[in-house]
């Protein structure tokens, strides 16, 4: 706009590539954690001998903590095109990057598909004969709940995720090379097809894998809740990855402090959603007292649980929400790589308070088990992110709407 | 603003510049605001990025004030809600008042988080609705700069920029040569509207007749307050005054029964009234003779004939009324008689004895045991002396409750006997209330125990005292 402003060049070099050093420490780094991690916890488990029960419960929580970052990075993704947005665009090849970490994630899936498949009901009780027939409400979930469904329809979630992740990936990248505008109006015209598919397959999938642990426990508000989670944690990664590029010297000009203030504004906006959501489904409970609906709370109202359920409550919705509702805190980029980290430690309390008290409702597991499949899990997503980065550019460069994100400054 | 007093003459407010684009109008503010000038705007068609900055323009205080206005929304929905329902002022011209729902806390975090939460985002709107406008001086009716001939395009295809003549530094001459080395297409002086500001006489009345009116509705509420009236309410809200309902003892044609008040599920115990089983009867459960209570009353009936006038005759329950002779004829000493319940002999453990249940035993007993039994139980209460004096036939003298017999029944069986009474003494159970008939079991032993006490009985303290008194 006019003279006034700093000319933003956008070059296809170095700076808006990971390059080959970066790429395989992280890689190397990263496969090496998470190979690590996963065998101590695996080690662990075996010891502890209640048939890996704690192994595949605290593999769970940190596999829905990255899976839900994925899954918010492809429902972002789809987002921005279904509605056009052009601020986003000098941000968006790393969410794609995000998202493609869908496909390993599948593989890392299969250890759960593999202990339900072989029937064993250490994670999910409803994987047990005995405990279906006896119960006649549970005999009654009983079509929906069984292992051959439960892995067909994780089959496809992971083929829709996987799927949309690449189409959007491989659309982007192609215009790299050939900066065709049509391929942005095609993966408009997609988008409202993925944002159908990932509503449905998400809300499923945290049905699934979160809430089913407690089989005879149902809301109709938790895929919206794990949606927000999600959302919330996407934009944390992200506003940290791009933070992180920027001090390793890549998209330094590219990335400007609007774009921080734009992320900053996304995150304080699902701080609130989030907040909102699960003050909706737990006044609903709260108020109706219908014991097979507030089982699900009490567990986590009581003894240690209550501690966890506060420090979501301080930590996840009050604080953040008051810390990151200045617009100097939005634009100031330290301060919100230090809220993005809080809240991503914060939602992973969440996903930990979601899963594990059907693990031990009576005192918190917090402990080396956690740790090691936080670091196997987390090094293997930050390896994959390198891997599937490779030697692309980090930037959209030939995206017609480029110029609008580089310039766009919020009033 | 126009002085009132010199409408006539023209009066200079300020200087409007026009310019064919945003980057003249930049430059332009950028000079004016390096002149030290303060009082100034810029009119555009669209949003121009950095136009705050290049006029020198502070950051808007609005985001504060909605904030505060949010706070002071939530705190408003907590702290109301907290004297409607949690609270009550007697005396006080507005009260509040507490009423309880599906048995939640009166005053409880979650059930009040919506209203809070409305509130919050309703003064928010307010403080950034009204808010904004009052920092935009709004609602203003007119504006010099409508008056001239070019502004409308300030809308659609010009740059305009003002500088008010009141800004301490304004210089008309010395400015309007800075601006015109900018290049703008013209620079013309405001004038004040010669027209006269003062407000026309027919609308003072106007005004008057509004807010006469005004007071109408208030003075009727009055009225309507302090004056009585034939006519049935009006309501204008329905708020379930009528309604389709049952008034209490009133017939129902959806129950067999044809009762409106629905009596308790047979078995069933409402909760928090759930008492153990010897609580309420008395027998410790599980034994095989526990049903045996109605037979025993049968049994009882024997001391009856050996004429004793301490005994009534037996007639308790309905099939005992019946036949009592038959039932007379079988309690024949010396015959099996049916085996006793397994009595409760100590004071249940839900309950606490104490001087105020004593207490509480003393009033019940002279309420209903007293009439027949007489204060101090001897069995000559006013009723039976009544009785005598009358010479009734059929009138037995009540039991003499300081009768050895009676002394060393269980305290469950004393319990069970004012529970379902005894030959002639009627059941109390449906009157009595289980713990009050504890507490009259606890008053009748204390009684019993008070006619055989030695002074060994008595504590020390209070046995000096009596010394004291007695010497």
């Amino acid at each position: 706009m006019g003279h006034h402003k700093k000319e933003i060049k956008v070059a296809n070099d170095e700076s808006v590539r990971l390059g080959e050093g970066l790429r395989s420490v992280l890689m190397v780094g990263g496969y090496a954690a998470g190979l690590a991690g996963l065998l101590v916890a695996l080690v662990m488990g075996m010891v502890e001998g209640d048939r890996l029960r704690h192994f595949f419960f605290s593999y769970l929580t940190n596999y829905l903590f990255f899976l839900s970052i994925a899954l918010g990075a492809l429902g972002f993704i789809a987002l921005q095109h279904l509605t056009r947005a052009g601020w986003s665009a000098s941000v968006r090849r790393i969410t794609e990057i995000i998202a493609m970490t869908l496909a390993p994630m599948a593989l890392l899936f299969v250890p759960i598909l593999f202990s339900v498949l072989s029937g064993s009901d250490s994670l999910f009780s409803w994987n047990s004969a005995e405990a279906m027939e006896h119960n006649p409400v549970l005999a009654g979930k009983a079509p929906y709940l069984n292992s051959f469904f439960f892995a067909i329809r994780a089959v496809i979630y992971f083929a829709v995720w996987i799927l949309a992740a690449r189409f959007f990936f491989a659309k982007s990248t192609a215009q790299d090379e050939s900066g065709d505008p049509e391929l942005t109006l095609r993966m408009e015209k997609k988008s409202p097809l993925v944002v159908f598919a990932f509503a449905l397959t998400v809300t499923f999938a945290s049905i699934d894998w979160a809430m089913s642990l407690d089989p005879m426990w149902f809301s109709t508000m938790f895929g919206v809740y794990f949606f927000a989670g999600a959302m919330l944690a996407f934009f944390s990664f992200t506003l940290i990855c791009c933070s992180t590029l920027q001090s390793w010297g890549k998209l330094t000009e590219v990335i400007t402090v609007d774009r921080y203030h734009d992320l900053s504004k996304f995150i304080w906006g699902f701080t609130l959603f989030w907040g909102y959501i699960a003050f909706s489904q737990y006044l609903l409970y709260w108020y109706g007292n219908i014991p097979e609906e507030t089982v699900w709370y009490l567990v986590r109202q009581n003894a240690a649980w209550r501690n966890v359920s506060l420090l979501l409550l301080f930590g996840q919705f009050i604080i953040p929400f008051f810390g990151t509702m200045s617009r100097h805190v939005r634009r100031n980029r330290p301060l919100m790589v230090g809220w993005a980290t809080f809240i991503l430690v914060m939602h992973w309390f969440d996903i930990y308070w979601l899963v594990m008290p059907q693990f031990s409702p009576d005192a918190l597991p917090l402990g080396l088990m956690e740790l090691a499949c936080l670091i196997g899990l987390g090094g293997f997503f930050i390896g994959n992110l390198a891997w599937i980065a490779a030697e692309r550019p980090l930037l959209a460069l030939r995206d017609p709407r480029l110029t609008e994100a580089l310039t766009l400054e919020n009033l | 603003m126009a002085n009132k007093k010199d409408n006539a003459t023209p009066q200079t407010l300020g200087l409007l510049v026009e310019f064919e684009d945003q980057d003249q109008l930049l430059k332009a503010c950028e000079a004016v605001r390096d002149a030290g000038l303060t009082k100034t705007d810029a009119h555009v068609p669209f949003p121009v990025h950095g136009i705050d900055e290049a006029l020198g323009i502070r950051p808007t205080v609005l985001p504060w004030l909605v904030l505060a206005m949010g706070l002071t929304g939530g705190a408003t929905g907590l702290a109301m809600q907290y004297f409607m329902n949690a609270t009550v002022q007697p005396g006080a011209l507005f009260s509040g008042y507490p009423y309880m729902i599906s048995g939640k806390p009166e005053f409880s975090l979650p059930a009040n988080i919506p209203v809070t939460f409305e509130l919050t985002i309703l003064l928010s709107a307010f403080g950034a609705l009204f808010g904004m406008l009052a920092l935009n001086k709004l609602p203003n009716f007119s504006n010099p700069l409508f008056r001239h001939k070019n502004f409308a395009r300030a809308t659609n295809d010009r740059f305009f920029l003002t500088i008010d003549a009141t800004d301490p530094k304004f210089k008309a001459n010395k400015h309007r040569e800075m601006l015109e080395k900018l290049s703008p297409i013209t620079i013309d002086e405001l004038e004040a509207d010669p027209s006269s500001d003062q407000i026309p006489t027919f609308l003072k009345y106007v005004v008057i007749v509004f807010l006469a009116a005004l007071t109408v509705p208030p003075m009727l509420v009055w009225n309507a307050r302090n004056t009585t009236s034939p006519l049935p309410r009006i309501h204008p809200i329905q708020d379930m005054d009528n309604q389709l309902k049952k008034k209490t003892q009133t017939t129902s044609q959806v129950f067999a029964d044809g009762r409106s008040m629905r009596p308790r599920v047979p078995g069933s115990v409402a909760r928090g009234e759930w008492q153990p089983i010897d609580y309420l009867t008395g027998i410790v459960p599980g034994g095989e003779m526990t049903e045996n209570v109605a037979l025993l009353q049968d049994e009882e009936a024997k001391p009856a004939d050996d004429a004793q006038p301490a005994e009534e005759q037996p007639a308790v329950d309905a099939p005992a009324d019946g036949e009592p002779a038959a039932a007379e004829g079988a309690a024949v000493e010396g015959e099996d008689k049916p085996p006793e319940p397994d009595w409760v002999t100590s004071f249940p453990e839900t309950l606490d004895v104490d001087t105020a249940l004593i207490e509480r035993g003393q009033a019940r007993f002279n309420i209903y045991c007293a009439v027949c039994h007489g204060v101090s139980g001897e069995g000559n209460g006013l009723v039976s002396l009544r009785a005598f004096e009358m010479e009734q036939p059929t009138w037995v003298q009540p039991t003499n409750l300081h009768d050895p017999n009676v002394t060393k029944q269980p305290v469950g069986r004393v319990f069970n006997t004012i529970t379902n009474g005894i030959r002639k003494m009627p059941a109390y159970g449906a009157q009595i209330s289980p713990e009050d008939r504890w507490a009259i079991v606890l008053y009748l032993k204390a009684l019993q125990k008070s006619r055989d006490a030695t002074i060994q009985d008595v504590p020390q303290i209070e046995a000096d005292a009596l010394k004291g008194q007695g010497n």
